[in-house]
């Protein structure tokens, strides 16, 4: 180890703060360098002679930190007699904890649920409009439907009277139509 | 049989105002001592002291620490820094230390002949050890006061400036190989005087 982490053991050694081992390290070191010695004579010297030069206070600012304690008691003690609003306070402090939770779940009740209601009044209105449609449509397929269904009557009866090929192609048209018709209107065939 | 600083605490928190007093008599030196170090001058230092007593009265219901004198000290460091700040910024606040590479450590060396603080002291070494500690750098000199004035643990000195226990190791050998520097002729002196 080098000298600096002894040095460092000298004054843990002087503060009391050097345990048994490290003391016994830091004996070892000393017995064998002369320079830490005489580091230890200094430190020890040094800090020895400076705790000796200690400054006093003027009797004034103790008197004055005395009085603010005596006065800081005589408060505190006017404060303990004194029928204070504590007790009040601590009787409805339940309550108004109860209130103000109340308070926060409504509100927050309110911030979860709202989005939730738009979006179900959301729902309705566009399942409404979804209805119509899907109404509208079946109104006109039901026209148009009927119309083809006359018109494979007609072909039919055609068909039945000898005019076959011209039948033939007249009924490929009408599926045609159909499917057209089907597929304009979004339905698998 | 001398009573510790829990029971004067009891004590003042049962209402005896004397416990105080004793409080204040057992730290009025170190915490004086510290603080004077620290500030401009008496008036300061008196004026903080009053006040690290003024907060510790008022949180006194609050004081947890294990150590009263630790938590004082504490207090007086908050007291003297927050003084530095609104008297001088840059000079007080900044370490002018060889930890943070800047050293003008030779410019600083007060001549032992010459400075004014020193010729007062005469061939007081406990005076001239103090009166050179006044041009070491903030922190360093934070921490020699706290080690010898308070005696203070350096775990203490450590939480107190709120650094590592190495780094205030690291302060105080800098602060006696300095001390050392300047006042090597009165410490062969004395060595030398010593039986």
């Amino acid at each position: 180890m080098k000298c600096t982490t002894y040095r460092n053991y000298i004054l843990l050694r002087h503060s009391g703060e050097l345990g048994s081992l490290r003391r016994s390290l830091l004996a070892r070191h000393l017995s064998r360098c002369a320079a830490c010695r005489a580091y230890a004579e200094d430190a020890a010297l040094v800090m020895t002679s400076a705790r000796q030069q200690v400054a006093d206070v003027s009797p004034a600012a103790i008197e004055a930190v005395l009085s603010f304690a005596r006065k800081a008691h005589s408060r505190s003690e006017e404060i303990r007699f004194r029928p204070s609003r504590e007790p009040l306070l601590r009787q409805w402090r339940p309550a108004l904890v109860y209130a103000g939770f109340s308070v926060l779940l409504l509100i927050a009740f309110v911030t979860v649920l709202s989005p939730v209601l738009q979006t179900r009044r959301d729902v309705a209105k566009h399942s409404g409009e979804f209805a119509a449609g899907a109404l509208a449509w079946d109104d006109g397929m039901d026209d148009e439907l009927s119309e083809l269904s006359g018109l494979m009557a007609t072909v039919s009866a055609d068909w039945g009277n000898g005019e076959s090929s011209a039948a033939g192609s007249e009924i490929e048209d009408i599926e045609r139509l159909a499917r057209e018709l089907l597929e304009l209107e979004g339905v698998q065939i | 049989m001398e009573l510790d600083d829990r029971t004067w605490l009891a004590e003042y928190r049962k209402g005896s105002v004397d416990a105080l007093a004793m409080l204040v008599e057992r730290y009025r030196k170190p915490l004086f001592g510290f603080i004077l170090k620290m500030t401009e001058g008496r008036e300061d230092a008196e004026e903080i002291f009053q006040e690290v007593w003024f907060r510790a009265i008022r949180n006194m219901d609050s004081y947890r620490d294990k150590s009263f004198i630790s938590w004082l000290f504490r207090i007086a460091h908050n007291l003297v820094i927050d003084r530095a700040r609104k008297m001088k910024p840059v000079e007080l606040l900044s370490s002018r230390g060889e930890e943070e590479g800047e050293d003008p450590i030779e410019s600083r060396i007060p001549d032992p002949a010459r400075g004014p603080d020193l010729d007062a002291a005469g061939r007081d070494l406990g005076a001239r050890i103090l009166a050179a500690v006044e041009k070491l750098p903030a922190e360093q000199k934070e921490v020699f006061l706290l080690r010898t004035q308070a005696e203070l643990s350096f775990k203490e000195i450590a939480k107190i400036q709120q650094t590592s226990i190495n780094t205030a190791l690291a302060r105080m050998q800098y602060a006696l190989d300095k001390l050392r520097g300047w006042l090597h002729e009165d410490y062969t002196l004395l060595k030398g005087a010593t039986p």
